[in-house]
C-alpha cells in the first residue's frame, strides 16, 4: 500500500510569523497534535507540535512571564525546522519505519516540492483496523 | 498478534492531585505524550495528555487565568477520565479498530481490574514498521 492511499489531503497550516497562542488555538480546535508551518510563499518549512508548546511553557520559571509567553513567541522560534517528508508513492511500511526511527507522529507528503498531504500514526492505525496492512 | 506482545509496561504515572505544572514538567522530562493518572488507592482513573493540557490552556483568557491553570489546577480537573481499555490477550487489529473509531491515541491495558500496560498508536506503527502486522 502506498502513502497516497491513506494520507489526509485537507490539512490546517500555520505561518512562521503567527504567534504560538494562535497555533495552540488551532491545535485545540482541530484536535490534532501538530501543525505544518509554512512560509509566506506557502512552502513547508517546519512543524510545531503540542510537545514543542509544552516545552516552551516548562522552560519559563517566572510565573508572570508564563502568562504572556504564548502571545510573545512566534511559531518559527520553537518549531522543528526541516520536517521529515515522504513521497506519495512511498510504501506505508517504509513510512512507518521513518516515523518510528525519527520518533515523530506524522510525515508530511511532498510532491514536486509542494505539500500535498500528511500521513499520521492514526492513518496507519486506520489501515491496520481495516485489515489493509 | 496480541496486545501483550507490543504494549508498554514500564509506565510513568502522575497522581490525581498533582498540579498541571507538575504534569507539564513530567511530560516534557519523560518525552511521552500522555501519563496515566493514579488515585490515592493506586488505581488508574484517567489519562493526562499534552493535548489535554493545551485544550485547557486554550480556554484560558489572560495571564491570570493561565497562572491559575498551572499552579492551582489539579490534573484531576483536566484529565480524560476513564479511558478506553484493552485486554492483554486481545488481537491488535481489534484494538486498532477501537482506537481508530474512538479517535484515541492509546488504551489502558487492564487485567482483572489492574493496570498492566498501555498500548498506543506508536506501538501499532512500530509493529507495522517491523512488518509484524
Amino acid at each position: 500500500m502506498k502513502v497516497a492511499d491513506i494520507m489526509q489531503t485537507t490539512l490546517e497550516t500555520i505561518g512562521t510569523d503567527d504567534s504560538v497562542a494562535e497555533a495552540v488555538t488551532t491545535i485545540a480546535e482541530q484536535h490534532v497534535s501538530g501543525l505544518p508551518v509554512v512560509n509566506d510563499r506557502g512552502r513547508l518549512v517546519g512543524v510545531i507540535s503540542s510537545t514543542d508548546v509544552l516545552q516552551l511553557l516548562s522552560e519559563v520559571t517566572d510565573p508572570e512571564r508564563r502568562g504572556d509567553i504564548l502571545e510573545a513567541t512566534l511559531v518559527r522560534e520553537i518549531m522543528t525546522a526541516k520536517p521529515v517528508t515522504v513521497e506519495p508513492d512511498a510504501d506505508v511500511h517504509e513510512a512507518a519505519r521513518q516515523m518510528l526511527y525519527g520518533e515523530i507522529h506524522r510525515l508530511f507528503v511532498e510532491y514536486d516540492g509542494a505539500l500535498v498531504g500528511v500521513l499520521s500514526q492514526t492513518d496507519i492505525v486506520g489501515a491496520v483496523a481495516g485489515a489493509k496492512l | 498478534m496480541r496486545v501483550a506482545d507490543i504494549m508498554r509496561t514500564n509506565l510513568e504515572t502522575i497522581d490525581v492531585d498533582a498540579t498541571v505544572a507538575d504534569a507539564v514538567a513530567s511530560l516534557t522530562e519523560t518525552g511521552v505524550s500522555a501519563l496515566p493518572v493514579i488515585d490515592r488507592m493506586g488505581r488508574a482513573v484517567g489519562i493526562c495528555s499534552t493535548q489535554d493540557v493545551l485544550a485547557a490552556e486554550s480556554r484560558c483568557h489572560g495571564p491570570a487565568a493561565r497562572e491559575q491553570l498551572f499552579e492551582k489546577t489539579l490534573v484531576l480537573e483536566i484529565m480524560t477520565p476513564w479511558p478506553a481499555t484493552a485486554h492483554p490477550e486481545e488481537d491488535v487489529r481489534i484494538v486498532a479498530r477501537r482506537m481508530f473509531e474512538g479517535k484515541v491515541q492509546r488504551l489502558f491495558v487492564e487485567e482483572q481490574g489492574a493496570l498492566v500496560g498501555v498500548i498506543s498508536q506508536t506501538d501499532i506503527v512500530a509493529a507495522v514498521a517491523a512488518t509484524r502486522v
